[in-house]
């Protein structure tokens, strides 16, 4: 009997204790397993786009305030999440879509000054400078506009009165900023980036930088901006962000736009317009590190290609603005191969091989640069680039701006643009890494979604794939990335591309991949190639596609689908591929025809406009690039 | 001799004129001298300082609040005298303003409620307005793009059967999310154009349906989850509510406080009514 409860309490106990015991697989796999375990809190790759803008002004921003915007950093964010605001004018505005982001980036130069300024604040009014402004400011019309372009100079030239250094009123306005942009901040539902914009325009040229926050109000508040009373010069800008990092542990970013307006100093080739002097390998580096993206469309242009640098491409003149720089320096021809996207990621692969860094190693995004508080860019719904060019039946023929002799009549603004982000998840550490990373990409207003991969292992078949985005990360690389290293066997690279319409707009003409390299000689060469497009077109000799023509009514400010298609796509192969010569390759996608914001005005206000006013336009995108180097 | 000038109308005018005038000097309509005295208290000098204070976070330096009080007689001069010269009258900016303090007035009579009342009023006022506290109605769903003349029902035959479409069979490359999570009707829409969530309101869950139209052509569409508008929490929104009321109650007491006004007064028209006027 002993014996038997002995057995039967053994043989219970035995395997009790053989399961007790922990085996160093299980465990371990059983945590792993229980951390992915659910597929969706930890989305590895992006799914979806995110939709915002880099840039807008509000009542903070001297200019904005002084062309009359009343509204500050809270309606701005509202408008953007999509509520209806009231405008300066009175008129209730709401996008059609809510954006997912944006980042506020008011000038920092005397940010919320100007609206001491109006209420007369005899703190700074004692300085009969200022006492001056006041007095022509609050009497409107013509006198007003002149004072404002007055302060804008003197601010943009460096050269504000001593009122406007104080620290402890900037600390105030920059607090209270962020406090706002704390409020609006929703993870998973709206993302608010700090930002600012550094407004350099040295004797008019335009080097405006967007400086973007990865962190919240807490590290953005231990620094006040960098404002261009302190510097002109982009490295300045660079050390000042640096010094931010070091301080505070956090990450920024700065974004370059209008190179258009730069009058060839946006991108130099030889020497720093800062100093005069050659560029040097520190140049490079600290461009390459500081500044991963560049705004290449906005209200104030179109800056990715030009007609004289790229006379094949027949969509490079688009919204050019390339009379001046901000003024009044008036454009000499030679200048704008240094102002325009497309030339300078070609002169970027040639520095890069003269200092080892790519300084123009660069992603592509669009933003508004609005001075309206409102992220509007849609054509039938465009509120202009100020508030004194909201819509009105004769906002067509207003001067946006006039700087000595050169003037900025208002049709020339564009309704555009925006930015699309790959993220995993819309929050603000996810979509500033998209950005950090570039794989995001410029749109002239419209949302269309793009999709672009490079790799060496995408072959025939995975055009036929409908569910492809997996794949394509495992086999290559998205859109502002390098191209994986090459492989003996690898021939030539192979790119997919889909792109779809933005559903609430028109059809899709065609899919370009426009690729630039240097060649043995040097020197740098593009290509255009149309990959996709719609109906049954084919290519003639050079490679051109006939255009689709236009379904665009005028008068009734109207289009109809009948022509173009809802989607896209393909896989493609270099089929000039020279391993030894560095490239860039990316997609523009373009829409059919559509009335451009003139024909709505045009329309609602019943109003004739002159001959030159363009009343069509095709909406289009831009991805970032993808780059190929060799081995050496 | 003396006597007849007693009877001489001329003396008789002459001191009804004097009558006149004095009765006019002493009850005549505004137009007094103003006092020429301003005193200024402790608690006003307070409120100056205190409005600079809240807006510029220090208190004034002396040149500043000299600058305030130098200002604020320079208000209270003016306004004295615009008075006495009746500036205010006709004056389409002072009839807002004084009209707008007069619906305050209005809005104020409202009769006060102790707080078991009151409660009681905030529920019903909640009760009749429900609708307007509703949260929104979200939808999970699947979806498959499917390209130009294919087959759609043997398309959603196979998947109903649990076996999955091959790449013939969809839409090549697509971009779309496969899966949305629980969405509302707006974040859908904003993803495949305007009103597509009104062709999931009548999808039973669990099952490939379609094709459903968008501008991006045909898709199949699974409803995985529907949650209905939520039912708020009375104690979260409480105060939303509460808030609400209180402005119904203001506008309630406005409107009786005018009408009871209306009532006194009474209004004469032209005898040619505006309307016939061409």
């Amino acid at each position: 009997m002993k014996h038997f409860i002995v057995s039967t309490i053994l043989v219970w106990l035995l395997p009790m204790l053989a399961l007790a015991s922990p085996q160093a697989g299980d465990e371990g796999s059983a945590t792993s397993a229980l951390d992915r375990y659910s597929p969706y809190a930890n989305p590895t790759i992006p799914s979806r786009v995110y939709w915002g803008d880099t840039h807008v002004h509000t009542s903070l921003s001297l200019d904005a305030r002084g062309f009359g915007l009343t509204l500050g950093p809270d309606e701005a964010f509202r408008f953007a999440r999509g509520e209806t605001v009231t405008t300066s004018h009175g008129v209730k505005a709401r996008l059609r879509r809510p954006l997912d982001w944006l980042v506020i980036a008011d000038h920092s130069d005397g940010m919320g000054a100007m609206n001491e300024i109006f209420d007369g604040n005899p703190k700074y009014t004692q300085n009969p400078l200022i006492q001056g402004w006041h007095d022509r400011l609050t009497q409107g019309g013509e006198i007003a506009k002149k004072a404002v372009v007055e302060v804008f100079n003197r601010f943009s030239g460096g050269d504000l009165p001593p009122e406007f250094d104080d620290p402890a009123f900037t600390k105030n306005v920059w607090a209270d900023y962020l406090r706002v942009a704390e409020k609006y901040n929703e993870p998973g539902n709206f993302t608010t980036l700090i930002g600012y914009e550094w407004t350099s325009t040295p004797g008019g040229n335009n080097l405006h930088r967007n400086v973007i926050y990865r962190d919240g109000a807490d590290r953005a508040a231990r620094m006040l901006p960098f404002t261009t009373a302190e510097s002109v010069n982009p490295e300045d800008l660079w050390r000042w962000m640096a010094h931010y990092e070091e301080l505070t542990g956090g990450n920024l970013i700065a974004i370059p736009h209008n190179g258009n307006m730069s009058n060839g100093t946006m991108f130099p080739v030889e020497k720093n317009p800062a100093s005069g002097k050659p560029l040097t390998t520190g140049y490079a580096q600290a461009r390459k590190r500081w500044e991963p993206l560049y705004e290449v469309t906005q209200i104030k242009g179109d800056a990715e290609a030009h007609p004289l640098l790229s006379p094949n491409d027949e969509f490079a003149d688009f919204e050019t603005w390339d009379e001046s720089n901000m003024g009044p320096v008036l454009k000499k021809p030679e200048m704008i191969q240094y102002e325009y996207a497309r030339e300078a990621l070609k002169n970027g692969l040639s520095l890069e091989n003269r200092f080892g860094s790519n300084p123009y190693k660069f992603g592509m995004i669009g933003s508004t640069d609005t001075h309206t508080g409102m992220s509007a860019a849609e054509e039938e719904n465009f509120f202009g680039k100020h508030s004194l060019l909201e819509p009105e039946p004769e906002r067509w023929k207003h001067l946006m701006a006039k700087l000595g002799e050169v003037e900025m009549i208002s049709w020339k603004t564009s309704a555009s643009g925006y930015t699309g982000v790959w993220a995993t998840e819309n929050t603000r550490e996810a979509i500033f890494d998209a950005l950090a990373r570039k794989e995001v990409y410029a749109t002239s207003g419209s949302r269309i979604l793009v999709r672009f991969f490079g790799g060496w292992q995408y072959h025939k078949g995975d055009e036929n794939l409908s569910a492809f985005a997996e794949s394509a990360y495992n086999r290559g690389v998205p859109m502002g990335a390098d191209l994986p290293k090459k492989t003996k066997g690898d021939a030539a690279p192979s790119f997919i591309v889909s792109a779809m319409k933005d559903p609430y707009g028109a059809n899709l003409d065609r899919v370009q991949i426009i690729k630039g390299w240097l060649d043995a000689s040097g020197a740098t060469r593009e290509r255009i190639y149309n990959v996709a497009w719609a109906g049954e077109r084919r290519l003639d000799s050079e490679g051109k596609l006939p255009s689709l023509g236009s379904t665009v009514n005028v008068d009734e400010a109207t289009w109809t689908d009948d022509i173009g298609a809802p989607a896209l796509a393909t896989v493609w192969s270099d089929p000039d591929f020279d391993p030894a010569e560095k490239a860039f390759y990316y997609a523009r996608v373009i829409e059919i025809p559509t009335p451009r914001w003139t024909a709505y005005d045009r329309k609602r206000f019943a109003v004739e406009m002159a001959k030159e006013v363009p009343m069509t336009l095709q909406e289009r995108a831009y991805t970032s690039p993808i780059w190929y180097t060799p081995e050496n | 001799m003396f006597v007849r000038i007693f009877t001489q109308p001329l003396l008789h005018f002459t001191l009804i004129a004097v009558a006149v005038f004095w009765l006019n000097a002493q009850f005549g309509a505004d137009n007094a001298a103003p006092t020429k005295t301003i005193d200024i208290s402790a608690a006003q000098l307070q409120q100056l300082r205190g409005n600079f204070v809240n807006t510029w976070r220090r208190p004034p330096s002396p040149g500043e609040l000299e600058q305030l009080v130098e200002d604020f007689i320079q208000e209270e001069i003016y306004y004295r005298e615009a008075l006495a010269l009746g500036l205010e009258q006709n004056d389409k900016a002072v009839r807002l303003r004084l009209r707008q303090k007069m619906q305050f007035v209005g809005e104020s009579q409202a009769a006060p409620l102790d707080d078991v009342e009151e409660e009681a009023a905030v529920r019903r006022f909640y009760d009749a307005h429900r609708q307007n506290y509703q949260g929104n109605a979200q939808f999970a769903f699947s979806q498959l793009l499917i390209p130009p003349g294919a087959d759609a029902g043997a398309a959603l035959d196979k998947l109903n059967h649990q076996r999955p479409l091959d790449n013939t069979e969809l839409q090549p490359l697509n971009l779309l999310p496969a899966r949305m999570a629980l969405s509302t009707a707006e974040q859908i829409d904003a993803v495949f154009g305007e009103d597509f969530h009104q062709q999931l309101l009548t999808l039973p869950a669990g099952q490939w349906r379609g094709p459903v139209n968008s501008p991006f052509g045909r898709h199949l569409v699974r409803l995985d989850q529907r949650v209905e508008a939520e039912e708020p929490v009375f104690a979260n929104i409480q105060s939303l509510v509460k808030k609400d009321w209180q402005a119904m109650r203001r506008k309630e007491a406005e409107q009786q406080f005018y009408a009871s006004l209306r009532q006194q007064y009474r209004v004469s028209l032209p005898a040619v009514r505006l309307a016939s006027v061409r």
